[in-house]
Parts: structure tokens; C-alpha cells; sequence
């Protein structure tokens, strides 16, 4: 990539729920303009890190820092603000919100709204079947169009680093296959991803680099195509 | 859409004819005129209630403890045993932020408790409050209650002695018509007040963190100050009815009057109204509040005219099945018309999404037919 410094740096993250520890000092880099991927089984650790670095869950050690700054601690409402987003799992639309409504909500941290409404026309254009449903309520879409609603909502903060969980769980194929040509676009316009998976063949193809999770420790990380390629990744992941 | 704009008309009417309504000669308008003065009262605190509960999705069984706050402080502020002898201005304005401030100051320890813990929580908090008001003798003069109240009403001023314009007005602001007209003109202001706040960024984030928390807090809201801005504003507004009621009543009346029957009675009225809708929530006070203040004790002089009851049992009295009939209502609600009589839009759509669904499918099936095809072959020819 390039010699800036990488945009978030997770450090020796410890974090857990009860008297269970669920990660053990996992560390990962996002560069700027960079998808990097996390692949593992449930329960593996994978939505409690990205809970970590968005501030819902609280970390009992280690550092984050984005941007240049140290959010370590920082609830999520506020994380928010610096420009780091989260489609949460299970995609957590507001069933009542009408499609543009959960937009709206999308942007509640931007005051702009001439710029808010062209975020939105954006949306629009990048899945144009949520123009078609916008006044209809988010909890009458399809799970696809859910979906593509959890991302655009993500992207209305307009955010530097957008996280995703499991953007392709229970989804149909050829919807997965949609969803990830939208990630791929995304960052082609110059988004930075961290993405969370458990289909890992869709999640390398699509990233730069990733990083396997086992019961809460990095295993392997390399280069996403040559994950893809080696063989116990093949095995344990990919179905080989 | 429609049934909302004609519930905003009904709304409007509803209004006006209560505003005509002291003009009207009849036998019966100057008695039970004045008893729809709590109901204008009970009006306000469902609507503080619905903030918190329909807006917001904190389900508070313990309000009727902000209504009786309001109503002490306000006794309190006004009566000749203490050394304030405030205007009622002042009182109203007193009462509604220690109303606030109680339900901040007890609801900030309990942010984390979701769902039936935070109910249970907040039905202690009511029953509790009861008994302080009870056997706190120094301050609230225990089952007695406070009396009377009977304020000027600006500070600095005496009261304007009206002439008595009609038969049956009283010359005092405190007197029916003047003082229903302050409740009535109160409840509009609340109501317009409201409607605003609907569509105000702050009533969005309320009602989107009812619907899911987590996704709320991902989108920069912040869940523990929008609960208890909705809890401000709650009990606030709950504390203003108790300021109105204790003027209505010339005094606290008992205790219980606030407890959790009274509680129980504004949150039924909401349900049976529609929860988060304006018009609904006064509509389900005009029943159920209605009903109690004024229908029962129609029916039960009736009764005694008719000889019916000369002894006044009170199970041949109306009044003592009152609590049944709520029940019973209540039940029936719940059975045929769980979203409320006139229920927001949002939560028709969720009981109801087979009408919704019905609609938007037929929409897309033609927008299918019209559109899709021929943009689809459009993209598959480039």
C-alpha cells in the first residue's frame, strides 16, 4: 500500500462476556484504502472484535487506535463521530423506520442536509431497489434488500472505516454475490473495510489481506489470495 | 396516511366542542363540566406517559408517583402552613422540574435494566413514593393531605376578580369555566408541543432506539441520555398534571390517589388509545378516564333516582365494578385490536403487516411488470 500509518491498529485486544475471556491479545492492522477480512467459526471471537473496535463491547485490555487516536474506552456513540461505522449482524435495521427514515437515522451524527440528501440519492443509486421501497418499513424488506439497507445505512455518517458483520448471513448465493460486488466498488471509490466472515471463500476473494480467527487468538494471516491458496486454509475453511 | 390525518380532524373537533362546551345550557354541563377538569389533567399525564413508554419503549409502571410530586410540590409552594405562598405560575413551573429531576435521578441508576426488570423496577419506585407521601407527616401531612390550594396565579399580582359573565361561572380563576379553560388550553399546548417533537431529531432518535438499541448506538445516538431526556420530559410533564390537579381539587387529596391503581389506570389508557399516537392516547383517556370520572357517577345517580340501589350497596353500584370493566376491556383489546383504536402508523403496520405486505407486493408485482424487464434487458444489452 503506502507509507501512511495503517488507519486502525488493534493491539493485544483482550475482551470477554462474564467470567469467560473470548479474545486473547488478538492484534490486526487496517491500512487506509485496504479490505481486510476476518474468517473463523462461530464463536470464534469475530463479532466480539468488531464489538470491541466499535465500543459496544468493553475491552479488558489491550489498545485500538484509529486514526491516529487511541479509542480504546470510547463508547460507540462517540466512535461514531471520528468516522468509523458498524453494520451490525443480523443487520439490526429499525423494522418500523421506513427505508428512508433508517437512512436518516444513518446520518444522525451530520447536521449537513443538502449533503445528507445527496448521500442518499448515492444510496439510491447504488441499490436502486431501495429507492423503489423507500417509504416502505425496513422490517418488510427481503433479507437481501435488508442487507443492502445495513450497508447503506452504515455509509450515510459518512465514515473512514466501515465495519462489516457477516454481511452475507442468510443471504441466497446469488444476493452474497451482489452484496460483495458492492464492497469491491466501495472500495474501489477509496473505502477502507474491516469485514467479518464465515464464508471465507467470498470474504478472501474480495479482500486484500486476512486474518484467521481460532477461539479468540489470530492463527494465520498473509495476504488474502494466498489464504485462499493454502491448503489447511482450503481444509478447514473452504470445505476441501 | 388518511386515518391519521382524519384522527388529527376528529382531534381538532374534539377541541372545539370542549371549548363551546361551558356556554351550553343544560342540567347537566355545570355539574359534570367541572369533573372533566381531572380528566384534562389525567390527559396530560398520559401524554407525559407516552413519551416515555410509546415514544421511547420504557415500559414505567410508576408515573401516577411524578403526578403526585407535582401535585405536593405545588401544595406545598401554594398552602398557608409553609412560608413560600408562591403563584401558581411559579408552583407549576417548580413542580415540573422536581418531577424531572426525581424520575432523572431514579432512572439513571437503573439504565441497564431492560424490558420487565425496568417495569418492576419503576412499579417499586410508585408504590414506594406513596408511602413517603404517606408518612412523611411533617412535609405532606400524611393521609390528610395538603389544604388548600388556592393560589394566585401570577406572582406579584392578586387575582383578577371576574365579573360573572353567565350563569354558573365562578370568579375565580380557579373556578369552572376559568380553570378548565387553563386546562384545556394547557393540554393543546402539550399536544402541538408533542406533534413538533415527533419530527424533531430528538423524537426520531427516541423511536429509533425503541426499535433496537444496538443499531441506535452504531448510528452516534447515545442510548443513556435519550433515555433519560425521555424520562425528563415523562415526568415533567406528569409533575405539570399534578400542579393542575391539585388546583382542580383545592388541595392533595389522599395519598393513594397516586399509587399504582392510578398508574396502572393512565397505562391502560394508552394502550386501549394506541400507543405513540397523540390522538389515540386522548382518545383512550376520553374512554377510560371518561368513564371513571363521569359515566360511572351518572349511572350511579341515575340508579339511586330510579330506587334501584336506596341503600347504596356498593355492588350495585357502578362505581364498584369499575376496575372490572377496565379489565375486562383491557382483555378484549388485547384479543381483537392489540395495536390500540387509533394506533400510530408503525405499529399498525407491525400487527397488521399482511395488509402492508399485501399492498407493497402488489406494487412491486407491477412495478415488475411495467419497469424491470425492459431496464433489465437495457443493462444486459450493454
Amino acid at each position: 500500500m503506502s507509507t501512511a500509518p495503517p488507519l486502525l491498529v488493534v493491539d493485544n485486544l483482550e475482551a470477554g462476556y462474564g467470567q469467560i475471556n473470548v479474545l486473547h491479545r488478538l492484534s490486526l492492522t487496517v491500512n487506509q484504502g485496504e479490505i481486510v477480512t476476518i474468517i473463523g467459526a462461530n464463536g470464534a471471537g469475530k463479532t466480539t472484535t468488531l464489538m470491541c473496535i466499535s465500543g459496544v463491547v468493553k475491552t479488558r485490555a489491550g489498545n485500538i487506535t484509529f486514526d491516529g487516536q487511541s479509542i480504546t474506552g470510547v463508547p460507540a456513540h462517540s466512535v461514531v463521530r471520528l468516522g468509523l461505522s458498524q453494520s451490525p449482524e443480523g443487520r439490526k435495521i429499525f423494522p418500523r423506520l421506513t427505508v428512508r427514515e433508517n437512512l436518516e437515522m444513518g446520518a444522525f451524527t451530520r447536521r449537513d442536509h443538502d449533503g445528507m440528501r445527496a448521500d442518499i440519492q448515492k444510496a439510491y443509486t447504488m441499490f436502486p431497489i431501495l429507492e423503489k421501497r423507500q417509504s416502505q418499513p425496513g422490517g418488510l424488506l427481503s433479507g437481501g434488500e435488508q442487507q443492502m439497507l445495513a450497508i447503506a445505512r452504515a455509509l450515510m455518517s459518512r465514515p473512514k472505516l466501515l465495519l462489516l458483520d457477516e454481511p452475507s448471513l442468510g443471504l441466497a448465493p446469488q444476493i452474497v454475490v451482489q452484496i460483495f460486488d458492492v464492497i469491491r466498488e466501495l472500495n474501489k471509490q477509496g473505502m477502507s473495510v474491516l469485514l467479518v466472515e464465515q464464508n471465507a471463500r467470498m470474504a478472501l476473494k474480495v479482500a486484500h489481506r486476512g486474518y484467521v480467527l481460532e477461539t479468540g487468538r489470530i492463527t494465520f494471516t498473509d495476504k488474502a489470495d494466498v489464504l485462499l491458496h493454502d491448503p489447511r486454509i482450503r481444509q478447514a475453511y473452504l470445505g476441501e | 396516511m388518511s386515518l391519521r390525518g382524519a384522527a388529527g380532524y376528529w382531534m381538532v373537533a374534539g377541541f372545539v366542542l370542549l371549548a363551546a362546551l361551558p356556554f351550553l345550557q343544560g342540567r347537566y354541563i355545570a355539574t359534570y363540566g367541572t369533573q372533566l377538569i381531572p380528566v384534562l389533567c389525567f390527559a396530560i399525564l398520559a401524554l407525559g406517559l407516552n413519551v416515555v413508554v410509546g415514544y421511547t419503549g420504557l415500559l414505567h409502571l410508576g408515573i401516577a408517583a411524578f403526578f403526585g410530586i407535582g401535585a405536593y410540590v405545588t401544595a406545598i409552594l401554594t398552602t398557608s402552613g409553609f412560608p413560600f405562598a408562591s403563584s401558581f405560575l411559579v408552583a407549576a413551573v417548580a413542580a415540573m422540574l422536581v418531577a424531572a429531576a426525581v424520575g432523572v435521578a431514579t432512572t439513571a441508576p437503573t439504565l441497564r435494566l431492560r424490558g420487565d426488570y425496568l417495569a418492576l423496577v419503576t412499579m417499586g419506585f410508585g408504590i414506594i413514593t406513596v408511602s413517603v407521601i404517606r408518612n412523611l407527616d411533617a412535609l405532606t401531612d400524611g393521609t390528610k393531605g395538603l389544604t388548600p390550594v388556592s393560589p394566585n396565579f401570577f406572582p406579584g399580582f392578586d387575582d383578577p376578580v371576574f365579573e360573572k359573565s353567565r350563569p354558573g361561572w365562578k370568579d375565580s380563576w380557579r373556578g369552572y369555566p376559568r380553570l378548565y379553560y387553563l386546562c384545556l388550553a394547557v393540554l393543546a399546548g402539550v399536544v402541538i408541543f408533542l406533534r413538533n417533537l415527533e419530527r424533531s431529531r430528538l423524537g426520531r432518535a427516541w423511536v429509533a432506539m425503541r426499535e433496537d438499541e444496538l443499531a441506535a448506538s452504531c448510528m452516534g445516538l447515545n442510548p443513556a441520555k435519550l433515555k433519560l431526556s425521555a424520562i425528563a420530559l415523562g415526568a415533567g410533564l406528569a409533575g405539570l398534571a399534578g400542579a393542575l390537579f391539585a388546583i382542580s381539587q383545592d388541595g392533595t387529596t389522599e395519598p393513594r390517589a397516586y399509587g399504582f391503581e392510578r398508574s396502572m389506570l393512565v397505562i391502560c389508557c394508552i394502550i386501549l388509545g394506541g400507543l405513540g399516537n397523540r390522538p389515540g392516547v386522548l382518545l383512550g383517556v376520553v374512554l377510560l378516564v371518561g368513564y371513571d370520572q363521569i359515566v360511572t357517577s351518572m349511572l350511579d345517580n341515575w340508579l339511586q333516582e330510579q330506587k334501584v340501589n336506596p341503600e347504596g350497596k356498593e355492588y350495585l353500584k357502578v362505581s364498584g365494578w369499575r376496575l372490572f370493566i377496565f379489565g375486562l376491556a383491557l382483555i378484549l383489546m388485547m384479543r381483537f385490536r392489540p395495536e390500540g383504536m387509533l394506533p400510530a402508523a408503525r405499529q399498525k403496520r407491525e400487527l397488521h403487516p399482511e395488509r402492508d405486505e399485501a399492498a407493497g407486493e402488489r406494487a412491486a408485482k407491477a412495478e415488475a411488470e411495467a419497469k424491470d424487464k425492459p431496464v433489465d434487458r437495457g443493462k444486459k444489452n450493454e
